[in-house]
């Protein structure tokens, strides 16, 4: 893989050579981390939003700039917007004024984040990462260090400090790996929120969160699609289902009455390999005749407000209850997606509830109720499918996924900010028959991030994607070499979007599926014809035109 | 300077302060309290000790010491008498006493709270009368 | 190094001062009385303003940190103390951090190999440190418990008996001694010894470590080896247990630097990093529940955020949606 914007795999595994047994990279005798320069480079930063972009949402500063310009021009005042937001929301926030106050730097952060494993960066060490901003949270809101200084660790805000800001708090995807070890819980996700509601006061910001933002709104998901090319993407899709399987699926849209709003990131309707996992959703409704419908409007499952302002993600969150609300329907099943049900799991009835106008939701095929769902009235789609699989509603041929060796990688926000660890595995476990874990300090609660969640998917951030993913591409070698896998399999849109690339980086010839896909390939449906090729149309081991002796 | 004689220097300093300032405490130690010579004298002197009369008009070592030190003395006592057979202790003054805790109570039994006084205040239970009868138990 | 040394140097100061104070300027009443009462008003009135400070900010999410399965469908095995689904397994996975340190206990080492693969380990030695140094910190100050109190309840004599059961020397060895030194010379070499340690560490990471290990070489040593008396050291306390203001009997100077230092401790803990102690009940990922689908919990600042409805969304495309086919509200 060849890009201005990262180095030659070759020329990294080298640095890592040289590096090891190490994880740091340079020599730090004697220095402190507030001295050690900040310096933008190809590859390690985010092209600033759009002027056009931020007249759209109303923030603040529009311009053009660059990370790399010395002048980032900021707006009259700026310390004073800073300091005011800052207090604002130590004021709104307990986690960030406790988290602020009560770090012991104990260090057992440090080496957990995926950053810094794959930088060498000090600053990269979740506790170094907050203590950027800490340093100026005791030079200005609390009384003792701001006499002793350099005793303290406390300093100035200064033009220096927001550009530190602005390279570290997005050399962060809000994983939350390093809340998992802090002994105080500190979770440095809230933290990076904090200072990129901070930044963003000030027109500091990236165009690759704020872009989709701003579609999102107008539009009703982060690519901009308008609703007559949403419905023809699904609609080609059908047809696509049409000649692998020969069954014809039929979607609806804004269809009022049905029973379930289906919701899902828009990079499952256009996006590559997200497509295949929309096939199997589609696939899987038809199956079990479920009486659903997809809404263009609320065309979005993930937030990328989140990544922007807790306003933001309320904002761009309230069309799901809005929509469900219109339609009549009785909940809400959501699609795979990683930060999407972060966003549904802890923030959306906060945000947009009560939703009294929904019913609590119940599996119109099994008759489960989901009790855990109750008062948010939204299912994930991996609880829904385990639950039709535990109950033998579903025909499923786990033979026709033979040709994939899978392991599968555990979502961020999934992992650590909802706790659903089973019901994937579950799924995946009853369509494939080849499956093994990544070893155990990479799954689950201490899975590891792709490296370029929370909006740093941008192709111009390369160089650090690859080595923020290298943790999870490092784990996948491993199986890799000991089983033979070669499919990476994920409930993630991002994943999705972002693992194809790390894997031909670092781990050439593994390929990235999402779990509904694998179950689109393994239903077996009613009138389907003979099938030879799963939804990529790649030809399934066992089921070839050759080998009838099925 | 590199990283590893930084870190060479930094136990070395700690070390060094921590080394100094037991020595700091001890120095202090060692002036405010009488020096205990009988102890080196004691087994030359050993011979005559038996049937060494008892000065009872003074305490062995001065009070302020005994009230710090009495349970390392009597622990000395116990240890010198029991295991060594040295049983006599001379103190600075010259004076010989027998290591005994009956030369304790010879002036401190005629009053059997003498011990207790203070050790109920303080919270404090010796191991003394795991064997030894208490004066509280004895018959006055 | 300044970063280790400053604190040292200032560890020192602050012992040289109550020996100066005693030794030439016969302050013992401000040492003994006014100092003491200072640092436990500060202690106490600093604690209840950061604790009330805290309590009165909102916690507009419920923002756990879940660490294992969640509560979901009914033959799905769930995680109940890493993932709580109700507020009582919240509590007790907040005493399982406050008393076990549970998170910590999780910790690993990573490790960078050829190929180039990262290799992970099982590194307890800092959970073992860390729980090592704060229990016998706290058996110590409960053990303290027989300067102030008049007679020793059942459970702290108990205490006392087990920590000195090895019935060495005399007065008899605690264990905790010995412990609290090795953890502290543990966590100070810990700083020292890792790279990265060293580059995020702060003074003010060594300066209590440093404060805590005078105080304990100094009580060590008044037990063991220079002596005090203790008689108007437990009057001194029951002293100040009962708030009065009696003028103290002589004690040696090196009680006092024990005692002041111990009093520095007491009056930085609100102002420090110290205050985790208070932090850990409070902290938002930890003592919440992970039930937020099925019960609200509700943000009390909820702004009123005006978003683009779906009229609005059909007013700009529904020309476009009716071709498609899509249905419409309006026509």
């Amino acid at each position: 893989m060849s890009n201005k914007y990262a180095l030659k795999p070759d020329e990294l595994k080298k640095e890592f050579e040289q590096k090891k047994p190490r994880l740091l990279k340079g020599e730090f005798a004697g220095k402190d981390w507030w001295d050690l320069p900040v310096e933008f480079r190809d590859g390690n930063w985010c092209f600033p939003a759009k002027p056009e972009v931020l007249d759209d949402l109303h923030f603040a500063n529009p311009r053009k700039w660059a990370a790399t310009d010395k002048d980032w021009q900021l707006p009259a005042g700026w310390e004073k917007t800073i300091r005011d937001g800052m207090k604002d929301r130590l004021k709104r926030f307990r986690s960030f004024k406790v988290f602020m106050d009560s770090c012991v730097r104990c260090g057992a952060c440090a080496d957990k984040c995926h950053f810094f494993l794959g930088t060498g960066d000090p600053k990269n060490m979740p506790v170094l990462r907050a203590e950027l901003l800490r340093s100026v949270y005791r030079n200005d809101f609390t009384g003792l260090a701001k006499i002793l200084k350099n005793f303290s660790g406390s300093r100035t805000l200064t033009a220096d400090v927001i550009k530190e800001w602005h390279m570290y708090f997005n050399q962060c995807t809000e994983c939350r790996r390093c809340s998992v070890f802090c002994p105080m819980g500190i979770d440095t996700a809230e933290i990076t929120m904090m200072a990129r509601e901070l930044l963003n006061l000030i027109g500091v910001n990236n165009n690759w969160i704020l872009a989709p933002v701003a579609n999102c709104n107008r539009t009703g998901n982060h690519l901009g699609i308008e609703p007559h090319t949403f419905e023809q993407n699904i609609m080609s899709m059908v047809d696509d289902i049409e000649d692998v399987t020969g069954v014809k699926v039929n979607p609806t849209f804004n269809r009022k009455g049905a029973e379930i709003l289906f919701i899902t990131p828009s990079g499952d309707v256009f996006g590559d390999p997200g497509v295949y996992t929309m096939m199997g959703y589609l696939l899987l409704f038809h199956h079990i005749g479920l009486d659903y419908t997809i809404s263009t409007y609320a065309s979005e499952g993930g937030n990328f407000g989140m990544f922007t302002s807790n306003e933001m993600m309320k904002k761009i969150n309230a069309k799901m209850y809005h929509e469900a609300k219109r339609l009549g329907v009785k909940w809400i099943l959501g699609g795979e997606c990683g930060h999407m049900w972060r966003v549904v799991h802890q923030y959306m009835n906060t945000m947009n509830g009560p939703a009294d106008f929904l019913k609590e939701p119940v599996s119109p095929i099994t008759g489960t109720k989901f009790t855990n769902a109750k008062a948010t009235k939204m299912v994930h789609i991996a609880e829904f499918t385990a639950d039709l699989i535990k109950h033998g509603k579903l025909k499923l041929d786990p033979k026709r996924n033979d040709h994939l060796r899978t392991t599968f990688h555990d979502s961020c926000n999934v992992a650590r900010g909802m706790g659903m660890l089973e019901e994937p595995r579950y799924v995946l476990n009853k369509v494939c028959n080849v499956f093994h874990e990544m070893p155990e300090n990479t799954i689950r609660e201490q899975t590891f991030c792709c490296g370029s969640g929370s909006g740093l998917n941008a192709e111009e951030f390369m160089d650090t994607r690859m080595r923020g993913g290298f943790p999870r591409a490092s784990a996948v070698a491993h199986v890799r070499e000991k089983h033979k896998v070669d499919s990476l399999v994920t409930i993630c849109a991002i994943d999705r979007a972002s693992l194809p690339a790390l894997m031909r980086y670092w781990n050439p010839g593994v390929t990235v599926y999402g779990l509904h896909e694998l179950v689109g390939n393994a239903l077996i449906m009613k009138g389907e014809k003979k099938r030879t090729e799963d939804l990529r149309e790649n030809p399934m081991a066992g089921f070839g035109e050759d080998d009838d002796d099925e | 300077m590199n990283k590893f004689s930084q870190l060479l220097a930094a136990i070395a300093a700690g070390l060094a302060v921590f080394v100094a300032a037991w020595f700091f405490i001890q120095a202090g130690h060692h002036g405010s309290v009488p020096a205990i010579a009988a102890d080196a004298v004691a087994p030359a002197a050993a011979s005559p000790a038996k049937g060494a009369p008892i000065d009872s008009s003074k305490c062995i070592l001065p009070t302020d010491y005994m009230r710090a030190h009495h349970m390392q003395e009597l622990n000395k006592w116990r240890k010198d008498s029991v295991r060594d057979g040295n049983r006599t202790f001379v103190n600075p003054e010259g004076a010989h006493f027998d290591k005994s805790l009956n030369t304790c109570m010879g002036c401190h039994g005629s009053n059997p709270m003498f011990c207790f006084m203070c050790h109920e205040y303080a919270n404090v239970k010796p191991t003394c009368w795991n064997c030894h009868l208490s004066p509280m138990e004895v018959p006055q | 190094m300044k970063k280790v040394l400053n604190p040292l140097i200032a560890v020192i100061v602050l012992a040289l001062i109550p020996y100066a104070g005693i030794t030439y300027g016969k302050l013992d009443y401000v040492f003994a009385i006014v100092i003491p009462y200072a640092a436990a008003a500060i202690l106490v009135l600093g604690m209840l303003f950061r604790l009330v400070d805290w309590i009165r900010r909102p916690v507009p999410f419920n923002i756990p940190t879940t660490c294992g399965q969640e509560q979901s469908l009914d033959w799905v095995k769930t995680n109940p103390l890493e993932c709580p689904s109700n507020p009582f397994m919240a509590a007790m996975r907040v005493l399982s951090e406050v008393f076990l340190f549970r998170s910590l206990f999780r910790n690993t080492k990573a490790e960078l190999h050829s190929g180039p693969k990262l290799v992970y380990g099982s590194h307890k030695w800092l959970w073992l440190g860390g729980l090592a140094f704060h229990w016998s910190m706290l058996v110590i100050v409960v053990r303290h418990a027989r300067f102030f109190l008049e007679t020793l309840p059942m459970p702290i004599g108990l205490l006392e008996s087990f920590d000195s059961f090895l019935d060495v020397t005399v007065p008899a060895f605690y264990i905790t001694d010995a412990i609290a030194l090795a953890a502290i010379t543990f966590l100070v070499l810990r700083r020292l010894s890792d790279e990265k340690m060293r580059i995020l560490s702060l003074s003010t990471d060594y300066f209590p470590l440093f404060l805590f290990g005078a105080i304990a070489v100094i009580g060590i040593s008044m037990r063991y080896v220079t002596k005090v008396n203790v008689m108007p050291v437990k009057s001194l306390a029951m002293t100040l247990a009962h708030f009065g203001f009696d003028a103290p009997e002589p004690i040696g100077v090196l009680f006092y630097i024990h005692l002041f230092l111990v009093c520095v401790l007491l009056a930085y803990i609100p102002f420090s990093k110290l205050v985790h102690m208070g932090g850990i009940f409070l902290s938002p990922t930890r003592n919440l529940p992970n039930n937020s689908r099925a019960w609200r919990h509700v943000n009390p600042w909820n702004p009123d955020i005006k978003f683009r409805t779906y009229a609005e969304y059909e007013d700009e495309f529904r020309e476009k949606m009716k071709k498609a086919g899509l249905p419409v509200e309006k026509q």
